[in-house]
């Protein structure tokens, strides 16, 4: 569990429940499971989904360098920062 | 990948993806000696101008989502088994148990002491000697640009003017870090002017970055600060120059900023012991986030602060 209060799916409303539903559908592969890198922002639901619109615009395809590329510079970075996520 | 988990030069890579690593790591560990000669390598290696950009904001997103994830504490989630390859997570030192359990069980006695820090200072060179307002693109297409922002001025914010150019090859990136931007960063984050302007300082002084520095020294000039006030900050932002939730939010942002893979529970408890509530603990750490992200994309591109920036300003880091 992380470290500050999140909000939890079925607590969620308005914005945040209809960014949660397209979340939920994108990772289907998943269950349907909200990833905590996600949620970990649902206290400020703006915040959230700036973030993951930030997120869409630089990875997951969309710095134009292919998901390859994208998980190369992901990876390497994460191992020099020692982030475990 | 799990070369690249441990050791990416150990990987066998295309000369293309070697040049992407190395302009990635230099941008993570010395950001503020980044150079147009870096940019040159990568154009020699076959990327285009908009590539360059495409892959500076991944390279400067990781830096920002790595220190979401290391301060707030965020988990993995357990998908199932196989979901994650076994031999990556050792490479990270994560164990099966770790994998919907937690990440940090070894983070429960912090030190508040930072690891050494990684500050190189170097001013981008070309910018005392052509007109440009960046290292991408030409001088046409950055005039070009340039027009463009001043028709979009309803929504761009004057005083980034050009970092907006520096991105404008990508106008989706653009877009996502103006609106990013407005939460944290020009008076969303709910800390107030003065409270996101020592964050960006703090992020600035510890990693040598003049321009997100100049951009935040303004602020704080702006808000009543002195010089004296201001350097101070600039050169110990974990120092006394600061009292109070200002000082437990200074020190939580060098922290953060210098040696994020130390982040513990204690730290943010120390942001709960000084008043600051969930909510405004995102905030701060977002913040924070955001500047290591914003201040790599400058740096990396060569923006030039903006000529309405005043010399003390621009001269703070």
């Amino acid at each position: 569990m992380a470290w500050v209060k999140m909000v939890g799916r079925n607590e969620a409303s308005g914005s945040l429940k209809a960014e949660y539903d397209r979340i939920a559908a994108q990772f289907a592969d998943r269950g349907g499971a909200i990833p905590e890198i996600t949620a970990i922002m649902s206290i400020r639901p703006e915040l959230m989904i700036a973030r993951n619109t930030l997120s869409n615009s630089c990875t997951f395809g969309g710095s134009g360098l292919g998901r390859l590329r994208e998980e190369l510079i992901a990876t390497s970075i994460s191992a020099l920062l020692n982030c475990r996520f | 990948m799990v070369a690249i988990s441990t050791d990416w030069r150990q990987a066998k890579l295309s000369p293309a993806d070697h040049a992407m690593l190395e302009f990635g790591e230099k941008l993570t560990v010395m950001p503020s000696a980044m150079a147009e000669s870096d940019l040159e390598k990568l154009r020699q290696a076959g990327f285009s101008e908009r590539e360059i950009v495409g892959l500076t904001a991944a390279a400067a997103y990781r830096n920002f989502i790595t220190r979401i994830a290391d301060g707030l504490g965020v988990e993995l989630g357990k998908y199932g088994d196989g979901y994650y390859d076994s031999q990556v997570l050792r490479a990270f030192g994560v164990t099966g148990a770790a994998v919907g359990g937690t990440l940090y069980a070894d983070r429960q006695a912090p030190s508040r002491e930072p690891a050494a820090a990684h500050r190189v200072h170097s001013r981008p060179g070309p910018h005392t000697r052509d007109a440009r307002v960046c290292w991408i693109g030409s001088p046409d297409e950055q005039a070009l640009a340039k027009s463009h922002a001043t028709t979009a001025s309803a929504s761009l914010p004057a005083g980034l003017r050009n970092l907006a150019i520096a991105l404008s090859l990508k106008p989706d990136t653009l877009a996502a870090t103006v609106e990013f931007a407005h939460l944290v960063d020009m008076g969303g984050s709910g800390l107030g002017d003065r409270g996101e302007a020592i964050i960006g300082v703090v992020v600035a002084a510890v990693l040598g970055l003049s321009y997100l520095g100049a951009h935040h020294a303004q602020r704080l000039l702006d808000g009543g600060a002195t010089l004296a006030e201001l350097g101070a900050l600039a050169d110990n932002p974990a120092g006394d120059s600061l009292n109070g939730r200002e000082r437990e939010v200074a020190r939580f942002c060098e922290k953060l900023t210098r040696a994020p893979g130390t982040t513990a529970p204690a730290d943010v408890e120390a942001l709960r012991a000084a008043g600051f509530d969930d909510r405004e603990i995102v905030s701060i750490v977002a913040a924070t986030a955001f500047a290591n992200y914003s201040g790599r994309l400058a740096a990396a591109l060569g923006v030039r602060p903006e000529a309405s920036l005043s010399e003390a300003a621009q001269n703070a880091i």
